[in-house]
């Protein structure tokens, strides 16, 4: 009886379910769309009860690092520590503007995110100086396509140097449309196979990966 | 030079972070550390704030068993969820886990479908060849293009002929729209470095305009 | 030639550290020097902008989706000020919501400013919905309510307590709905909300994903479109022609120092290709 309930409902649930989100797109009717709205409704919660978890679940971790005393377990204290404050003032004092919550956003998240996110720019231009190379007919034409895109954002460029701008243009408008657009029909006819696929229960590693 | 504590303290890390461009030592260990852990305390705040408590724990408080009696389903489920952290009970997580893909991949399908296929695929053929010699060229472009570099990705039969030309055509559009790309990343993480430096310099030591 | 071959040699195997330093001078010289730049607006700024002035002609309130946390802000923060103006300037109401945690924060603070800039009556110019998750079935799910997804605005008011909501209830209501963010949102903005209910949409996305959304703009399924810090100068530029803005903002601030660093990344990747053609040549 358990087996029947782990093992073969949770495939009935999900053509059940599955079939019913995909016909409902195109039925309007009263009968269809209230209980569609009310599922799409349970997906908040749901999304929010495991966020939650997984922030218990770090916590768990670094707990566990420093109760086992394992390598750099003093920076688990600075993460737990910070953690623990966070929700305390978010709590104790609020989150609208002018709170403590708002400020330690502003001035203790906000430049270190924003910091690690910019050193990217010395490591991209590690990376194209080490590796942008013309070595074949398709990255000599990269090559050239990034190098008049990249020109055409200088203000000195693009206002002096007569249709340097317009190419840019072109290449975004036209050939850059085509080729995301090609790229764009692949995946989604890509994530509809997988999608049927999965409902139907021809694919099962969704289900078996993480169930098991 | 700003007096403002705050701002001081947002350079120090803002200096600690870029740190790290010599080599990793303790001072980014630091502010790696810190911002995880003030990241998930906003988000914990954040998610009881504005998710669960105003959707699904008030409205249950207030008319649990009136119009919003539906909510009951989704604490189903989060139980069934949490079942994964006990061994006994750890294959029920399925049904949970079955729900949730149910409704992704059922809703999935119909708006691949109309946005990313139909939609497209009409704006393919629609593209009008009339107008401006370069608008009729770019729309050429943009037909033969997007059918070329389709044709790239069918594997059903092997690249030879015609096809094999049409394709290599393919992977030149594709090639160029990769390069749009390329130039358009370097651009926004120089913003990014523009940004912190701004900051460094206008905010913290008042030095630039 | 040889000594050009061992030059090239040498400059492929430069530290990593010293291509760092270069970077940054690059950025970091143009704040000090009296050259300013502006952006000229593109087609696709132009386009944003016409489809925001048909939208503030309307009496329906504008949607305005946010979703960029601190990692993007120096590129799509100017952006959203520029916005935020141009609305608010004109009268305009509008409804502000976020699907990213982050955006929270930054979102309380803009409007803290602009309530005080043009002083705005909460409830009754603008509402801040809050945060909402499962982001594609609550778009989804906007196009027939709004009161189901978010019972509550942030700040904890019910919804048919505030004056501006009393006339929304679903996407129908709303004259735009735009979407600055740094990820893949205005995707599924498209995707599962402005395919199947049909309105108008406008997007400002980061430079690293502006290039995807042209297949959108050639379709209409996207009516305009910010690119990055670059698009946000743009709309400045614009603004300021328009009288909107007194000054150019952040955005055009930094396009002295990106054109530095456009140009220094851009003799790179030269130096690396002539070194590379001329060690090819060795090698043969």
């Amino acid at each position: 009886m358990r087996d029947r309930i782990a093992y073969r409902l949770p495939y009935a649930v999900m053509a059940v379910l599955g079939l019913f989100m995909l016909v409902q797109y195109y039925i309007p009717h009263q009968v269809v769309q209230a209980p569609r709205q009310m599922m799409l409704q349970w997906k908040q919660p749901l999304n929010g009860f495991i966020i939650l978890l997984a922030i218990v679940g770090i916590a768990t971790v670094h707990v566990r690092k420093i109760y086992r005393q394992e390598r750099r377990w003093g920076y688990s204290i600075i993460t737990l520590g910070a953690m623990a404050a966070m929700i305390f003032v978010g709590f104790a004092y609020g989150v609208q503007e002018g709170t403590i919550f708002s400020d330690w956003f502003k001035y203790l998240i906000s430049p270190i995110e924003a910091t690690m996110f910019s050193l990217l720019a010395f490591y991209v231009a590690s990376a194209a100086f080490r590796a942008f190379r013309a070595r074949s007919a398709s990255a000599a034409i990269l090559l050239v396509s990034a190098t008049v895109v990249m020109l055409a954002l200088i203000p000195a460029v693009s206002q002096n140097i007569p249709l340097i701008s317009e190419i840019s243009a072109f290449i975004l408008k036209y050939p850059n449309t085509a080729a995301k657009r090609a790229i764009l029909i692949g995946v989604s006819l890509g994530a509809i196979s997988v999608a049927l696929k999965t409902i139907i229960g021809i694919d099962r590693t969704l289900l078996e990966r993480d169930g098991k | 030079m700003s007096t403002d504590p705050y701002i001081w303290i947002a350079a120090i890390l803002t200096l600690g972070v870029f740190s790290f461009l010599y080599k990793d030592n303790a001072f980014f260990a630091v502010c790696e550390h810190l911002v995880v852990g003030l990241s998930a305390g906003y988000m914990f705040v954040t998610y009881w704030n504005n998710v669960f408590f105003p959707e699904l724990i008030l409205p249950l408080v207030q008319n649990g068993t009136g119009s919003d009696a539906h909510l009951w389903v989704p604490v189903g489920i989060c139980f069934l969820w949490a079942c994964k952290y006990v061994e006994k009970t750890k294959d029920m997580y399925r049904l949970a886990l079955a729900f949730w893909l149910s409704i992704d991949l059922g809703l999935s399908i119909p708006t691949h479908m109309d946005a990313g296929v139909l939609a497209q695929i009409a704006g393919t053929i629609s593209a009008p060849l009339n107008g401006s010699p370069v608008e009729i060229l770019g729309n050429l472009v943009l037909i033969l293009g997007t059918s070329f570099a389709l044709l790239y990705f069918f594997f059903s039969t092997e690249h030879q002929g015609v096809l094999k030309g049409a394709s290599t055509a393919g992977t030149w559009v594709l090639m160029v729209g990769f390069g749009a790309s390329f130039s358009y990343v370097i651009l926004s993480r120089i913003y990014l470095l523009i940004g912190r430096l701004l900051f460094l310099f206008r905010d913290w030591l008042g030095i630039a305009g | 030639m040889n000594y050009l071959r061992t030059a090239a040699a040498k400059l492929v195997g430069l530290d990593r550290r010293v291509v760092f330093i270069a970077v940054f001078v690059a950025v970091a010289i143009p704040f000090f020097l009296p050259v300013h730049f502006t952006a000229v607006p593109e087609e696709e700024t132009i386009q944003f902008d016409n489809a925001l002035v048909q939208a503030l002609q309307s009496e329906k309130p504008i949607l305005v989706d946010v979703d960029f946390g601190p990692q993007t802000m120096a590129e799509m923060e100017p952006m959203l000020l520029a916005l935020l103006h141009r609305i608010f300037q004109s009268g305009h109401k509008a409804i502000f919501l976020t699907f990213m945690t982050e955006a929270t924060s930054p979102i309380r603070n803009y409007l803290a400013e602009m309530e005080s800039i043009y002083d705005l009556e909460y409830g009754r110019d603008y509402v801040f919905l809050g945060y909402a998750s499962a982001y594609a079935y609550t778009m989804y799910g906007l196009g027939n309510s709004f009161s189901a997804y978010f019972h509550r605005d942030d700040r904890g008011t019910p919804l048919d307590r505030l004056p501006l909501m009393k006339n929304v209830n679903s996407l129908r209501d709303v004259s735009v709905v735009i979407n600055i963010a740094s990820n893949a949102f205005p995707r599924f903005w498209i995707q599962y909300s402005v395919t199947p209910h049909g309105f108008d949409f406008l997007a400002g996305t980061t430079a690293v994903g502006a290039t995807e959304y042209y297949p959108y703009l050639q379709t209409g399924q996207l009516k305009g479109l910010l690119a990055g810090g670059r698009g946000a100068a743009e709309y400045e530029t614009l603004l300021v022609e328009k009288g909107i803005l007194k000054g150019p903002g952040d955005a055009t601030a930094g396009l002295g120092a990106q054109s530095l660093a456009l140009f220094t990344i851009l003799g790179f990747i030269l130096i690396g290709n002539v070194a590379y053609f001329l060690n090819r040549g060795k090698a043969r």
